[in-house]
This record gives structure tokens, sequence and C-alpha cells, in this order.
């Protein structure tokens, strides 16, 4: 049985359809890769999950995580959201609340979920830190968010994210905003740290380049619907859909020119 | 220098020639008014001998400047002047209304920020809901209720129609707090609330409108990602960031509150400093009345100045004199 | 992204139905005060200090044909003494804001336009003027001018210039940038004409629809002077000055009081709807450009 069910989730905000009938599975520490031009409905779908839309937002279907209904049309956030289920934004400068301290910003998570003490917390808060590759931990808790480099930040944001030990992240194209040399080592720490804990994940992106390698399997996303989907290698080898082609050869290669193909049909149309 | 202490000095320079501009527009307002101070301290029937002297006295015979220089180096040492009428300090008199008027000021702040807190998070939590609504009609109706008005009605309902309620409060009169604290906010309710009613509405405006802004930024939906409750999400997370508009309007209402103060101080018999202002002007005391407005113009720069101070504790980013991430 | 464009969809906090029925009543409400304001001496009213014969002072509104208002602590009319409050209060209102208007764009414009030395020292002005609350500094004017409309006038054309002269610096600013300014300013146009035919006229009508919530403003400050005592004199009547009368009797004949105040409550909040709405039309012209 897989970590993660989703059948049929469909998104409307008043006319536009963002999402329309998404069927996913996640398998227990596999990584899942949904990839989509920007406006194909990837983060809403991520955001339905975790129950993050606003109340404007019409929501149809059923998602089962770890034998829990997560209850996604109801308007609230399940009790796993922030625990068992975490996630990572596309852009660490503002995700981070800019008026608290580091230090509380993870402790919060840790007292919450795991019911620890405030100094235990602090302890763990600092072997996090340690985790995600930030070096003197200690001081970096007492830092504010604007003290610290994109990069640092979305390490700590990571720290968030696995502090509970999560079953499933719900990474939204967690390197986009970043410099593209530290694009390369967020990557690389969150793999690591997949692999270590053995916990699933959702990486969303738009960038092929880093699917490669990464991901198990693959789910393609265009104007809402999940136009094709199968192990990485079959995917890339041999796509089945034109729109999957045709993201594959945006992706720049050092031996061509960087062939920017269009399909007809914008995946933006069911948005206004 | 560094840019910081720069930026403080600046300020500090801009200050100082506002408030002298204030003072010498004070001076120059007695040198324009038709009143002659002998005619005030003496009566209408003074000979013109007697009211030579008195100019002598006072200095009247001496040119603008000179008196003006007189007067500030006074200022500087602490020394108001003394009034024509009742021939006390004028600083003693300012002191001691001050009492008066600080208690209402910060007691209406503080009131006013309790209640339209709690509405603003509300009504930007709940936005177009039934009391988002109701609150735009019944605060804009507050605005336009001018504070002797709403006093007014206040009076009439907690002092007078319920004269015969368990509870009621009195129409007139003040106990120093030094005295009895409790029949001190006993006194001090009506004119705090009708003076707390002159803000709510605008408070409860800006953090609202901040809130709306702020609760759809990334970082209050990472905290709600959090699993955080919602409660906790609004009032650690999102709360303080969306502060920066109420404090800078909170800073900006003591002048209104100043202005209310007269009105509520005259209404409740309060001797306070609005009360000492307008009894000065009704008998032409007017080194009081000098005395008084400079002296409210300086702390309400003042007060204005602090607000600056209060932004860098609310938002860490400010501490950073340049280079702010934006 | 999609999430972004469908939640920055704005929500109306009134409906638009709604709303226009407010506009339509503050127009009406704002017409009658006007009118009578301006009509006051060729309506058939009584002289506003006679003492009305054959009713009792203080008579209660509604209860006599004659007097529809009721009578004021001695005896006089109601209705006349609240209609000649209201010449009273349009009169200084419009005088103070149409001074204000014309000193405070002149300002503005200039410190906007010119920038430099101007700019400096007519801030520090501004900023002297603002550093004393309004209520305040127009006690202040009142204690050294002769009591009277006049002093009132001028007291609250000083209290409102400097707000407007920081609006329409402001405003100079961002227009004077435009390309329309700098294009007829590279034409070999002269300063003065680029500030009386490309920014005067704008920045006016930018800055028209905030006179209207200053003349809010103005008739609440108004009200106050009166209701200390230390505007008109008596016995020219005044909103303010009624509701100063009416206090003794609060208790019994509480009308006296609130009859004055409904209509000042009435005339701010109807000048303040149509302030708004003036604001968000010109905000909404402005958009759509």
């Amino acid at each position: 049985m897989s970590l993660l069910e989703v059948r049929g989730l469909s998104v409307r905000f008043r006319a536009a359809h963002a999402v329309r009938g998404v069927d996913l599975d996640v398998g227990a520490g596999e990584c899942l890769a949904l990839v989509g031009e920007s406006g194909s409905g990837k983060s809403v779908t991520a955001r339905a999950l975790l129950g993050l839309l606003p109340p404007t937002a019409e929501i149809a279907g059923r998602a089962v995580f770890d034998g829990i209904d997560l209850q996604i049309t109801s308007g609230r956030r399940s009790p796993v959201v922030g625990s068992r289920l975490t996630t990572v934004f596309q852009d660490p400068m503002r995700a981070l609340n800019p008026v608290l301290r580091i230090g509380d910003q993870i402790t919060e998570v840790l007292r919450l979920h795991a019911g620890m003490s405030r100094a235990a917390a602090r302890v763990r808060a600092e072997e996090l830190l340690a985790a995600v590759g930030m070096a003197d931990p200690g001081r970096r808790l007492r830092a504010y968010p604007h003290e610290l480099s994109g990069g640092m930040r979305q390490r700590v944001c990571i720290a968030i994210a696995i502090a509970c030990r999560p079953a499933l992240v719900l990474a939204d194209e967690p390197t986009t905003a970043l410099d593209v040399t530290v694009q390369r080592q967020i990557l690389d720490l969150v793999d690591e740290l997949r692999r270590a804990s053995g916990m699933a994940m959702v990486l969303i992106t738009h960038d092929l380049a880093v699917v490669a390698g990464r991901a198990d399997r693959v789910a393609v996303m265009r104007a809402g619907e999940i136009v094709e989907s199968g192990p990485t290698r079959d995917v890339f080898t041999a796509p089945r859909h034109p729109y999957t082609a045709a993201l594959l050869d945006a992706v720049p290669r050092i031996d061509g020119p960087r062939a920017a193909a269009v399909v007809e049909g914008s995946a933006v149309e069911g948005v206004r | 220098m560094s840019p910081a202490v720069r930026a403080v000095a600046a300020r500090l320079a801009h200050l100082l020639v506002v408030l002298a501009l204030v003072s010498l527009a004070a001076t120059l307002m007695l040198d324009l008014t038709p009143v002659d101070p002998a005619i005030v301290m003496l009566g209408e029937q003074a000979t013109p001998e007697q009211v030579a002297q008195v100019h002598a006295a006072l200095g009247l015979d001496r040119p603008f400047l000179a008196r003006y220089a007189n007067w500030v180096a006074g200022l500087l040492t602490g020394d108001f002047g003394t009034s024509y009428r009742t021939k006390v300090d004028v600083l003693d008199a300012i002191l001691a209304a001050l009492a008066v008027t600080g208690e209402l000021i910060v007691l209406s702040l503080l009131v006013a920020l309790a209640v339209s807190i709690p509405i603003g998070i509300l009504t930007a939590h709940h936005r177009d809901d039934w009391f988002d609504r109701l609150w735009v009609v019944v605060s804009s109706a507050l605005v336009s209720c001018p504070p002797f008005v709403s006093a007014l009605v206040l009076v009439f309902v907690f002092a007078l129609l319920a004269r015969d309620w368990p509870v009621h409060f009195p129409a007139t009169g003040w106990t120093a707090f030094t005295a009895d604290p409790l029949d001190n906010l006993w006194h001090a309710a009506l004119p705090v609330v009708t003076l707390a009613l002159v803000l709510v509405p605008n408070f409860s405006r800006v953090l609202r409108s901040d809130l709306v802004a702020t609760l759809d930024d990334d970082f209050v939906l990472f905290a709600k990602a959090k699993g955080l409750p919602m409660r906790r999400v609004l009032l650690r997370h999102a709360l303080r960031p969306s502060s920066l508009s109420l404090v800078t309007v909170a800073g900006i209402s003591i002048g209104q509150l100043m202005g209310g103060a007269v009105v509520v101080e005259v209404l409740f018999g309060l001797p306070g400093l609005g009360q000492l202002l307008v009894n000065a002007i009704t008998l032409n005391d007017l080194p009081l009345v000098q005395g008084a407005v400079v002296f409210i113009a300086a702390v309400y720069v003042a007060a204005n100045a602090a607000v600056d101070l209060c932004y860098r504790v609310l938002d860490p980013r400010l501490r950073v004199a340049h280079g702010v991430v934006a | 992204m999609t999430i972004e464009v469908a939640v920055t969809a704005p929500d109306e906090v009134t409906p638009a139905g709604k709303r226009s029925f407010a506009v339509w009543l503050a127009i009406a409400w704002v017409a009658v005060v006007v009118l009578a304001a301006v009509c006051a001496p060729i309506l058939p009213l009584r002289p506003v200090d006679e003492i009305v014969d054959g009713l009792d002072p203080r008579l209660a509104p509604f209860s006599s044909w004659t007097e529809p208002l009721g009578t004021d602590s001695i005896g006089r009319s109601t209705l006349s003494r609240l209609v000649f409050g209201a010449r009273q209060s349009m009169l200084v209102g419009t005088v103070a804001i149409t001074a204000a208007l014309v000193c405070g764009l002149v300002i503005g414009v200039c410190a906007g336009y010119v920038r430099r030395a101007v700019d400096r020292v007519t801030g520090v002005v501004v900023d002297a003027v603002l550093a004393i609350p309004p209520l305040v500094l127009l006690l202040a004017i009142a204690a050294v001018g002769r009591r009277g409309a006049g002093t009132i006038a001028l007291g609250l054309a000083v209290v409102c210039t400097p707000s407007i002269a920081r609006l329409a610096r402001a405003q100079t600013l961002q227009l004077a940038a435009r390309p329309h300014v700098t294009a007829s300013r590279s034409l070999g146009a002269t300063g003065l004409r680029i500030v009386v035919r490309d920014l005067l006229p704008e920045v006016a009508l930018r800055i028209a629809p905030y006179a209207f919530l200053l003349m809010a403003y103005v008739i609440i400050s108004e009200a106050s002077l009166n209701f200390l005592g230390l505007g008109v004199p008596p016995p020219t009547p005044s909103w303010g000055g009624m509701i100063n009368d009416g206090r003794p009797y609060l208790a019994d004949e509480p009308w006296l009081v609130f009859v004055p105040s409904l209509t000042i409550l009435l005339t701010v909040v109807s000048f303040t709807v149509l302030g708004d709405r003036f604001r968000s039309w010109l905000d909404e012209r402005e958009g759509s450009r």
C-alpha cells in the first residue's frame, strides 16, 4: 500500500479550474518528481494536500496519507501536517518569519508536535542545524533570517521540515529561488537526508535537469492534469506525451543549442 | 560617523529647528494679540503710568528678539514665566495638570489598543464576514463622532440614565491617583472611554489592512504548514510584523488625544492641561497659553521620535542601518 | 503562478449597490444642509434670537406644528438656530478650506517641483505647524485673535494647510517624473509654464477628494471650538454652541443636546462618504489608464 494516495483531486478558484482530477501515489521512502511549467497546478496540488488553500478554493477529491484521510475538502488542516507530512517552500527569503529568531522558528515545531521542553527542543534544534550542514549551529539559532544567505535560509526551512521525522516532505520548487551553485548543494543535501532517514518526498519542479538521478518516478502536469507518469528512466528515454517531449527538449544541453519547442495551447488557459 | 548615528543626529537637528520655530511663533503670537497684559493684570481702570510700569516690569518695552531670547533662556533653565492672573509659576501649573492629562492619554491609548487589536485580528482573519462588514459601518460612524458628542452620549447613558442602576459613573470631578487609586479610575472611566473611541476605528482599520497583507505572505503560509494552531499563527507570526503602521498611528494619535483631552477635560471638569489652556485663554493669561502650547508641542515631537525607536524593536530588519534585504 | 492570480482578485468590502445607496443619502443630506445654509435669510424662519411666544422653553421636537424641532433652553426656535448654525459652519468651512487649498497647493507644488532650498524650508515650517496638535493650535489662535468667525476660519486654514502641502508635494514629485512633463521641459517650456499648465491642474484634481474629508474635520473642529465657548460669541447660533447651551438639561431634556449632535454627525458622515467615493472614483480612473 502506498504512503500517500490521492484520488480525483480537483481545485477551482471561481471560474478558474487549477487542478482537474489528479491521481497520485507515493510509496514509503520513494521520491516522486511532479513536473510541469508554472501555472500547471503543481503547487496548488501540494497546497491542497497541506490544507493551505484560501477558503475561496473549491476542493474535491480524496487523499489518504499513511492510512489517515487528510479530509482535504473540509477546509481544515489535518493534524499530521507539520509533523508527519511537511513542506519546503520555493522562496526561503519569504518563508521564514522576518521578526523571529531562527531558533524559535525551529523549536516551536518540536515543542508543539513532539512535546519537548524548551531546553530539549533547543538541543534538538542545534542537532538539526548541524544535520542540514550549517556551521556553528549554536550561534545561528540566535540569528534573524535577514542575517543569513538564501541557501542558509533554505537549509533552515529544511531543518524545520525534517524536525519531527516526517514520513513525507512536499518540496515545492525548493531550489528555484537560489543561485545555481547553491541549488546543487541543497538538492544533494535533501537527497542525502532522504536516503538516511527513509522518508518519502514529492519534488515539485519545472526543471527536468533537477529530476534526473534523484527521482524514482516522474509525473508530468499540464493545465491541471497529469498527462504522463512512470519511472524516471522510462519517461526520460521514451516520453509518450508530446508535452513531455517538449519539456525535455527545453532542458539546456552542453552539446546543442537550446531548443524551445512550443506545444499548442497554453497551460494557463484555464486561469482567466 | 556610522550612517545610523548620522541619521539620528540629522533627525535631532530637525526636531530642534522645529521646536525653535514653534517657540518663535508662540512669542510672535503674543505680540500680535490685541490684548494688553497690563490691562489684564490691572483691570480697565488702570492709569497710563501704571500700564507703563507693568510694561517695564514685564520687559515688554524691549525689542521682540531680546524678549524672545530672554524667554528661551528661561525655558532652558526651566523658567516658563509666571501667570498674569494667579501669579503661579507656569511650569508648576503645567506639571500639575500634566499628571491628569498624562494619565488620560496613557489609559486611553491602552484601552484603545486593547479593544482594537482583537477587532483588527478578527476582521482580518474573517475578512468579509458579517462582523467585518458591520465593523466598517460602526467605525465610520465612530470616526465621524466629535468627542464631545460621544462624551455626552456616554454621560447620558452611564451617568444619568444609570442613576438608579447598581453601577453608574460620575459625570464630573476628579480624584488624584495618589489620594485614592480606585476612585481615580472610577472618575477616569468615562473620559478615557470617550478618548479611546476616537482612536479605535483608526487603529483597528490600520491593523486590519496590514494584517490582511501579512496573512497572504509566504511565512504565514509556512507557519500554517508547520501545523501551528491558527491562534498561534495570528498572534505570534502575523501580528508583530503587521504592527508597524499601528505603532505609527498610535504615536501620531498622541496629538489627536491632546486635542481630545481639551474637550474631555472641560466637559468632565478634570484639572488637566486642556482645562488649564482653555481657562488661560478665557482669562487672557498669555504666559500660561504660551508655555502650555510649547510644552505640548515638545511632548508631541518627543513622542513621535520615540515611535521611530519602537520600529527597531518590532522589526529586527530595521536595526541594520542600511542594506536591508527586501 | 495560478494561486496568486486567483487569490489577489480584489474583494469589495461593501457591495456596489449598498455603497451607492449610502452615497445618494450623503449627497441628499449635504444638499439639504448647503441649501439651508445659503438660503437661510430668505427662508420663512423666525429670527434666531426671538423667543417664541406661547411655547415653553425646552420644548421637545415634534410636539408643536409651528416649531417642529422644539425650542432651546430659553425658548428660541431650534430649527432656525440649527439652520443659521449650518450657515455659520458651512461659511467658515468653505472659506477655511479654500484658503488652505490655495496656500497648500502653491507651497506643495513649489516644494515638489523646485526642490532644494524651497523644499527644505517649507518642510521645516510644515513640520513646525504639525508639531502642535491641531485643536491646541486652533485654541492658541483663538486666544490671540478676536472671538469670531474670522478668527476660526483663519485658524482652521492654518491647521489644514500643512497636510494639503504635504499631499501636493508628494503628488508633484510623482507627476514631475512623468514622461509628458519631462517632454515639455525638453521642448523648452519654462518652469512656471510647466507648473501652471501641467502640474497644478492635475495635482489639484488629485487633492480634491481630500477637501471633502477636510470639510468633515473642519466641521468637527469648529463645533468643538464653539462647544468650548471659544468660537463665535453668543447670541450668534452655532451647532457646538447649541450643544453647550443644552448641557445642563442633559438629564431631563436630552434633545437639546442630541438634536444638534445628530445634525453634526450626519453632516460629518456625509462629507466623509462623499470624499471616500470621490477618491475611489479617482483611483479607478487612474487605474484604468
